[in-house]
């Protein structure tokens, strides 16, 4: 479980976060949907236990992301649409790399390796050096490096960028996959039809705050909108 | 320590793989022991040449005295046709020198030779060596003639003791050894200083490699590890062609007073190890606080010139070891090696200190490297 509260990050004069709370439960998906510069990437990035924030806290399963930052990072998996690989690598190698990182014995890595292949239908790149990958191919190698550990909570960064349908409606159904084992993922996105397909609740960021949070259905009703676009628009206006 | 065994594995598997880290690593270091070789042969050749090889020298008149001299000096005569110019050195004889030698008359010997080029005057002074012998002898008998001592010509004796003969047509060598393996502690690991850092980031990679539960400074230390390892490589590599000299050289190339036996080498790449840990320290410093990997290394560029200014001073004023120089990373290594090489010890007092004051600074960089680790900047894109 992810647990946000009164979180803020200032980047010298501009205030990336001004005020974020919001609670992703295990077991379903929960969308930041917001404009880009809304303060996503950052609240990840504090939660990822990259950035410190200035104020407030964040928790992933009770443990305080800047005073527990090794072990959050132990429960937490990290997959960005724009982190790069190794090129001279095989995919094999990432997931081994992270593995060892983590701690993994080789004899369960190699179960783990097998297992990721298998889930993340990669058995045919899986020893080819990732020079050359499409972008799909990889997004599989960074989501494989990222759950090598088996994490429990799983944030996700816009993880359909640059993917073409097939490569998109793939990664739903990996996404899906994660929320059926039960883990707590968190997906931040400015794409509205992710949200709409995807995720169990929503949470709307504008500007560094929370615009809105609930259930598709709730959203709907609140603002009297017949889709997720409409009701975004309503919340942060069209100016955003 | 186990994470860091992780990283260094990881990143020494990487860049094994770049072909540009490779020929820095593996090739570039083959430059040093090939200019020596090529160094030493070119001298050898030379003094075949000054001294052994024949000389073909076109005379111009007859004496057979002369004629004589140059043989005996080696040289083969022909005759010097009109207008030629294709030689290295030319004598003209004075055509009445038996007549003026007889009547003990001044009579001329023109060498004829080109002072811009270099055989030509080497091959003058052959020349001249042989005529100055003939003449000197020829003074003597005539002294000896008219019943006075040659030692009246000569007030005094003057005896040349050339202490630069020998090391100074090594004056290269004894500055390039040193020199190349100290560019080389820079320059060996310069593409993985940067590949790992400034790269890293470039590729976007870095912020992963955060979000793993291991000590930052363990991150550091592994990529620091990796990148003196392959500086060290690159020293081994060419210390390995350095000791390979002996045994592919002509064995009279090495008779040279340039001390290159096994232990004398294995010293110097042992001495250059905490340079080498400090050159790491000091890229992989610099290319963390670098934008990108163009631009880390075109800074670079500059820190690999750092090293060159105390060398040069080395080169150009050869200072001798003491406690005062020293504690300067680079340049006290270049005065200690540049000793050994010359078959001179060096305290080893001065030694110790040179050692401790490299390592010192080395630690220092290294823990500032750690501490930029610790720095968000140096991994967010």
């Amino acid at each position: 479980m992810i647990t946000v509260t009164g979180l803020t990050k200032s980047f010298g004069a501009t205030r990336a976060v001004a005020d974020i709370d919001f609670t992703a439960r295990d077991g379903e998906v929960t969308g930041l949907l917001g404009p880009n510069g809304a303060g996503k990437t950052t609240t990840l990035r504090i939660l990822s236990t990259i950035l410190r924030a200035d104020g407030g806290s964040a928790k992933v399963d009770d443990l305080d992301c800047a005073r527990e930052a090794t072990a959050v990072r132990r429960r937490l998996g990290v997959v960005s649409a724009g982190a790069g690989l190794y090129p001279r690598l095989t995919a094999r190698e990432h997931v081994f790399y992270y593995g060892r990182l983590h701690g993994l014995a080789e004899r369960a890595l190699e179960q783990r390796c097998a297992k990721l292949a298998d889930e993340l239908q990669m058995h045919d790149i899986i020893d080819r050096r990732v020079a050359g990958f499409s972008q799909g191919e990889k997004l599989k190698v960074n989501i494989a490096r990222a759950l090598v550990h088996d994490p429990r909570n799983v944030l996700l960064d816009e993880p359909t960028n640059g993917l073409d349908v097939i490569a998109t409606r793939a990664m739903r159904g990996i996404i899906k996959g994660f929320r059926d084992q039960g883990r707590c993922i968190v997906v931040s996105t400015h794409v509205m039809q992710e949200v709409a397909a995807l995720c169990d609740r929503i949470v709307i960021v504008a500007k560094g705050r929370v615009a809105a949070d609930g259930t598709r259905d709730e959203l709907l009703s609140r603002t009297g909108s017949a889709t997720i676009e409409d009701a975004f628009v309503s919340l942060v206006g069209e100016g955003t | 320590m186990k994470a860091l065994l992780v990283v260094l594995v990881k990143e020494l598997r990487d860049n094994l793989r770049d072909r540009r880290t490779l020929f820095v690593a593996m090739l570039l270091p083959l430059f040093t022991p090939m200019t020596v070789g090529l160094v030493l042969v070119w001298n050898l050749h030379e003094q075949i040449e000054r001294y052994d090889s024949p000389l073909t020298v076109p005379v111009e008149g007859k004496s057979r005295l002369i004629e004589n001299a140059l043989i005996q000096a080696g040289c083969v005569l022909v005759p010097l046709e009109e207008g030629q110019t294709s030689y290295d050195v030319a004598v003209r004889i004075d055509p009445e020198i038996e007549a003026k030698l007889r009547e003990a008359k001044p009579a001329e010997v023109e060498i004829i030779f080109d002072s811009g080029k270099q055989d030509s005057s080497r091959a003058a002074s052959r020349v001249r060596a042989a005529l100055d012998g003939l003449a000197r002898t020829l003074g003597t008998v005539r002294l000896i003639e008219r019943g006075v001592s040659p030692q009246i010509l000569a007030p005094f004796a003057i005896a040349e003791h050339d202490l630069a003969t020998p090391e100074s047509r090594m004056a290269f060598l004894f500055a390039g050894v040193p020199f190349t393996l100290i560019m080389l502690a820079f320059m060996g690991g310069l593409y993985v200083a940067i590949d790992t850092t400034a790269g890293e980031r470039e590729r976007n990679s870095f912020e992963a490699l955060m979000t793993s539960p291991v000590p930052r400074a363990a991150v550091a230390f592994g990529k620091l590890f990796a990148v003196t390892l392959f500086a060290w490589l690159a020293l081994v590599v060419s210390a390995v062609g350095l000791v390979a000299l002996p045994h592919v050289l002509p064995e009279r190339a090495l008779d040279v007073p340039l001390k290159l036996d096994p232990l004398t080498v294995l010293a110097s790449v042992v001495l250059l190890v905490p340079l080498t840990c400090l050159a790491s320290a000091l890229q992989t410093l610099v290319a963390a606080s670098a934008k990108g990997f163009k631009d880390a290394q075109a800074t670079l560029t500059y820190v690999v010139l750092v090293p060159m200014v105390p060398a040069m001073m080395q080169i150009m004023v050869q200072p001798a070891p003491r406690a005062q120089l020293m504690w300067i990373p680079a340049f006290a290594e270049q005065i200690i090696i540049d000793q050994w090489l010359r078959n001179q010890s060096v305290a080893p007092g001065l030694v110790a200190l040179t050692l401790c004051s490299t390592t010192v600074s080395a630690l220092v960089l290294a823990w500032l490297v750690a501490r930029r680790y610790g720095d968000e900047r140096t991994f967010l894109p």
